[in-house]
């Protein structure tokens, strides 16, 4: 699944050590869902959509649209 | 009440985070410890005849039961990917078992192979665990 994390985290000039202790998640985590190696949760993409004060939808994109 | 954590940065957060779960890890690496002494000082006094059975299962108790604790509370305390990172390796763990006992109990039964060694297999069970733990924490995933 391809997301745009890495472009809002770099839009807020985080690092991913601040978006990981935000999400209360570990660094790898960040850089695993980043790099496409891990699709988050459903209860993390929420916490994710929360923090970005975006819909779950304009982050992630499942590639079906 | 307001947590104290709400105030910090990402950055702090995860810091203060990754802290408390190494003392964790080494609290319970510790107790793994102690217990360990103390089961296989138990184990002596039993062959010698100064401890009776119950002493021992007593000290068995504390220690499957110090693990369970132990395990419940990682898991409580890592993230998802963590848990995920622990499901494959003893997912491996699972079917290099499922696959290595029946195989050399049917080379054995078939004279091919020396007897099963249970411990050979129970280490190579834990060494193909760690493996691929360690190989998910370096990325490969």
């Amino acid at each position: 699944m391809n997301n745009r994390l890495k472009v809002l985290r770099a839009e807020r000039d985080w690092s991913q050590a601040e978006l990981a202790g935000r999400l209360d998640v570990s660094r790898q985590a960040v850089n695993a869902i980043e790099t496409g190696k891990h699709d988050p949760s459903l209860p993390l993409a929420f916490r994710i959509a929360r923090l970005f004060d975006m819909p779950i939808e304009e982050i992630f994109d499942d590639g079906q649209d | 009440m307001t947590d104290k954590t709400d105030t910090l940065s990402g950055e702090a957060r995860l810091k203060s985070r990754r802290n408390s779960l190494w003392r964790f890890c080494a609290m319970g690496s510790g107790i793994a410890a102690v217990v360990g002494l103390v089961t296989g000082y138990a184990g002596g006094h039993y062959e010698n005849g100064t401890l009776p059975a119950w002493g021992l299962f007593a000290a068995w108790l504390v220690a499957v039961a110090s693990f369970a604790w132990f395990t419940w509370e990682y898991f409580r305390r890592v993230d998802e990917l963590d848990v995920l990172d622990n499901l494959w390796c003893c997912l491996f763990s699972l079917y290099f078992y499922m696959v290595a006992f029946p195989s050399w109990w049917l080379f054995h039964d078939l004279g091919l192979a020396p007897e099963v060694n249970h411990v050979a297999i129970y280490l190579a069970t834990l060494g193909i665990g760690a493996i691929v733990y360690i190989a998910r924490k370096l990325g490969l995933r």
